[in-house]
């Protein structure tokens, strides 16, 4: 099948979202640029299923989140790199972020069960709708919110211990840059 | 996402109502009090309050992959499979 310049095009603009969900989703920015691959392979093996007219990026969303969950579940059993190399790769964010690091995020986003993970980055991050999400995740958008909810709720806890963790141990400073970031 | 947002709002607009609540103004009631664990409600304020940093944080680690743009593995990869259908 031939694919006509604009589906390729479409394509290639999804690719740095769909990057920045498959490294949201595993934590780890060599998986995740193997799942966009693998993405990319299986969507233009596939044009066919996809309908003209219809949000290019969501369907490649589709496919990698579907990819991501059939490799998640054949890694159980082997032992998963959760605190690896993720935070420890990709460190450079520190310095536009200033005190807040994207590590302990990063950690704690691992932590979520996936199925809440996915949720909060496709609402929180990718910037789809609800029901958007309900559709790529292949639920109900009732669902999509009590995941998304349990998400931030759940991050928050982890969040809010190491966060008073560090405020006993840290001065007035970081509160600062802390209040002034959010301000 | 309405009902963050609403959560957002409300707690855009009633800093000084909480600064004014607060249990133990102490000298840091110069910063927005919203960082201090004390009483149930300031736990409920730095809630909400780490509820808006996990999303600002979410989004800022999410641009900064987007931000890197299309490796090159990805471009060539779609332009080899495009020659390969076009043969």
């Amino acid at each position: 099948m031939t694919a006509p310049d604009d589906v390729r095009g479409a394509m290639l603009a999804a690719v740095p979202n769909l990057r920045a969900f498959a490294v949201s989703l595993c934590g780890d920015v060599d998986r995740a640029n193997d799942l966009v691959q693998e993405t990319l392979l299986r969507a233009w093996s596939h044009l066919e299923s996809f309908e003209p007219g219809t949000n290019m990026s969501a369907w490649l969303f589709t496919i990698l989140r579907n990819h991501f969950r059939t490799e998640y579940r054949k890694r159980r059993r082997e032992v998963e790199d959760v605190d690896g190399g993720y935070a420890e790769r990709l460190t450079s964010p520190e310095a536009q972020t200033g005190h807040i690091e994207f590590g302990e995020l990063r950690k704690a986003l691992l932590q979520l069960p996936p199925d809440q993970r996915e949720a909060l980055i496709l609402v929180g991050a990718s910037g789809f709708s609800y029901e958007e999400a309900a559709q790529i995740c292949d639920c109900a958008v009732g669902t999509i919110k009590s995941r998304v909810n349990r998400a931030r709720a759940k991050l928050a806890e982890i969040l809010t211990i190491e966060n008073v963790k560090e405020q006993e141990q840290e001065s007035d400073t970081d509160k600062d840059v802390v209040t002034s970031r959010v301000a | 996402m309405p009902h963050v947002d609403s959560c957002e709002n409300s707690q855009e607009s009633q800093p000084s109502q909480e600064a004014h609540q607060e249990a133990q103004p102490s000298q840091e009631t110069k910063h927005v009090n919203r960082e201090k664990p004390r009483g149930r409600r300031e736990k409920g304020q730095l809630s909400q309050d780490i509820q808006r940093r996990i999303g600002l944080q979410l989004r800022a680690m999410y641009t900064d992959v987007v931000n890197e743009g299309v490796p090159d593995r990805f471009a060539d990869l779609l332009r080899r499979l495009d020659k390969q259908d076009k043969q």
